[in-house]
């Protein structure tokens, strides 16, 4: 599962560090001083190191709640992101994560009470209530077996039912999940892609029709769900791929107890796209003609109000507006 | 016969011996500053001398000499004796960090390849000879790494260490004809990482090597560093696009400035995309 384990000195001999190490005994465990000093060094391809991807064990330090990206969430109020993870088990080839770090190795922030303190302090801040992204610079679910990110952080939560925490993920790992009982503030996100655009650039992502399932189960074990159709790519018959998959994750789902709907286009940070073309020169996706708006690159695209106009016309033949957001 | 990109890296000769056997090395200079060797399919060996600074010199050296040989880029492995607190003699181990003991600085070669006992590198000035801490003493590591991760990712760079000397052993006491024996002894281990740099290199190299039409095209007429980037990029979408024909066709175009050519390929694939997939 990983090429290596470094850990940083600061977490070393910690319990939750001795628990991840203890079930990987058989791969190397290196000792460093920061984990900067493996994240963040020169010379390294996110390409190659993505075949064989280590883990770093970190203490976060600094702001550990950030306010979040103008129109990333749902929720007109405040909104906030915490990331106890950097970095993707998944390698979506439309990810802004490559662009974003030098490294593909995953750091897991392991001082979970810190991230605590600082999302109990926020909340109190904001009378209580708010809303907080988790899977901004990461899948939040997809490490679960490892991370317990679940465990420690719904219970949180819990104890703060005005706040609203979103877990945004691809992942099927929802066992830790189904083994607790659900919590009315907290909603498990999905991303979609339509098939042929999964197929091609969502490597190692599990298969939409799985997704669909976990979140069935979830749903029916009580959990708040939600789905982002994000990015949206306007291939050529971009209406027929979308109406297939708006039909297989609709008819199997509880539409009406669906906490939110959106979808977001293709966007990222010039910086972020500019290195991510040199680390893909052979990717057509990259070599397509691009729009760029306020530093943000975009697939170029002559008719993307109409074409968004007929997703969303789309959508709401299953949900209704109130359902529904559009992410910027 | 296919070309491999790779360079190892010795400090002495009789460590180099059992090397130039396996890879069936040829002497390829007459310099003896830093004795070079090679074979038929392009690997290179250089023996760079004691210390890190000679090791640093030596990988420098040779990197400077291949910069104009193509756009390949190579991948570097370290091989050479050390001492160990408590690893067998004979035994090899693949550098999992290097200290370089002087300064206290420290690098972590990727762990891109498996199978092999790891272990901490430390780098000295001279030899160690209490061995304190639980890792492999030895002089040239951190130069030689730190002088190859300027020439490449550190994905491609690699220390493999084969002990020499332990607390029973001790380092003053090393039959130095036991050397050739034990590096022959990891023949497998060294073939295997071997292997496995070559098969990154060659990936690495199929990913970002510039197809031919750029060099056609760049020999063309004379490009300004901006213009350099300019055609490689568009080159690369050409290729990316699957559009190899309509680049080929625009190298047999009479477009004779740098300009022109640019612009002629950039509005060709605009065309191209115009009736293409985009919607």
């Amino acid at each position: 599962m990983f090429s290596a384990i470094y850990i940083e000195e600061e977490v070393a001999n910690t319990e939750r560090v001795d628990r991840i190490l203890s079930r990987f005994s058989g791969i190397p465990q290196i000792r460093c001083e920061r984990y900067g000093e493996i994240f963040n060094r020169k010379a390294q391809n996110f390409r190659l190191q993505k075949k064989s991807p280590a883990l770093i064990l970190a203490r976060k330090h600094g702001k550990l709640v950030l306010p979040a990206p103008e129109g990333y969430g749902f929720d007109s109020g405040p909104g906030y992101y915490f990331s106890h993870m950097l970095n993707c088990v998944y390698d979506c080839r439309y990810c802004f994560l490559q662009g974003m770090y030098d490294s593909a190795n995953y750091v897991l922030f392991t001082n979970y009470q810190d991230f605590e303190t600082a999302l109990s302090e926020t909340i109190a801040e904001n009378g209580g209530s708010g809303a907080y992204y988790s899977g901004y610079d990461c899948d939040s679910l997809a490490l679960e077996p490892v991370s317990n990110f679940c465990e420690y952080f719904i219970p949180v939560f819990a104890r703060h039912p005005e706040a609203t925490l979103e877990i945004r993920t691809k992942s099927t790992q929802i066992r830790t999940l189904l083994e607790m009982p659900p919590i009315t503030n907290c909603i498990i996100a999905m991303s979609f892609t339509a098939r042929e655009a999964s197929d091609q650039w969502e490597h190692k992502v599990p298969s939409i029709t799985k997704r669909i399932e976990a979140l069935y189960k979830l749903q029916q074990a009580g959990w708040k769900i939600a789905i982002r159709f994000e990015p949206v790519i306007f291939d050529q018959g971009f209406e027929e791929a979308y109406q297939k998959l708006f039909r297989d994750v609709f008819d199997k789902l509880d539409v009406s107890a669906l906490h939110s709907v959106s979808i977001g286009l293709f966007r990222m940070p010039a910086d972020f796209y500019k290195r991510i073309v040199k680390l893909y020169p052979d990717e057509p996706l990259f070599a397509r003609p691009i729009a760029s708006s306020g530093g943000m690159m975009s697939l170029r695209c002559e008719k993307e109000s109409e074409n968004v106009e007929i997703i969303e016309k789309m959508l709401f033949e299953f949900i209704s507006r109130r359902q529904y957001y559009r992410c910027a | 016969m296919t070309s491999i990109e790779l360079n190892i890296v010795v400090a002495h000769s009789i460590e180099a011996k059992p090397l130039l056997k396996l890879l069936r090395m040829k002497k390829c200079t007459t310099s003896t500053t830093f004795p070079l060797y090679k074979n038929d399919q392009g690997e290179c060996l250089i023996v760079s001398g004691m210390g890190k600074i000679a090791a640093a010199a030596a990988t420098a050296y040779l990197a400077a000499r291949q910069e104009n040989e193509k756009n390949n880029v190579r991948a570097w492995l370290n091989i050479g004796i050390a001492g160990h607190q408590n690893a067998e003699l004979g035994s090899g181990v693949l550098a999992q960090k290097l200290t370089d003991y002087a300064t206290g600085r420290s690098f972590y070669p990727p762990m891109s390849i498996s199978g092999i006992n790891t272990s901490d590198v430390i780098t000295v000035d001279k030899p160690e000879l209490e061995y304190p801490l639980n890792a492999a003493y030895e002089m040239e590591a951190t130069g030689f790494y730190s002088s190859a991760s300027r020439f490449v990712t550190s994905e491609l760079v690699q220390v493999f260490k084969i002990i020499s000397d332990n607390p029973r052993n001790h380092v003053h006491n090393v039959n130095l004809d036991m050397i050739p024996e034990w590096i022959s002894s990891q023949e497998e281990n060294i073939l295997m990482i071997l292997g496995k740099l070559k098969a990154l290199v060659n990936d690495y190299n199929r990913i970002y090597q510039l197809p031919d039409e750029y060099h056609q095209l760049s020999a063309k007429c004379r490009f300004s560093a901006t213009q350099i980037v300019q055609l490689k990029k568009v080159c690369q979408r050409y290729i990316a696009l699957g559009l190899q024909k309509d680049l080929q066709s625009r190298v047999l175009s009479s477009c004779t400035t740098a300009k022109l050519i640019i612009t002629g390929l950039e509005s060709g694939l605009a065309d191209q995309l115009l009736t293409g997939t985009q919607k």
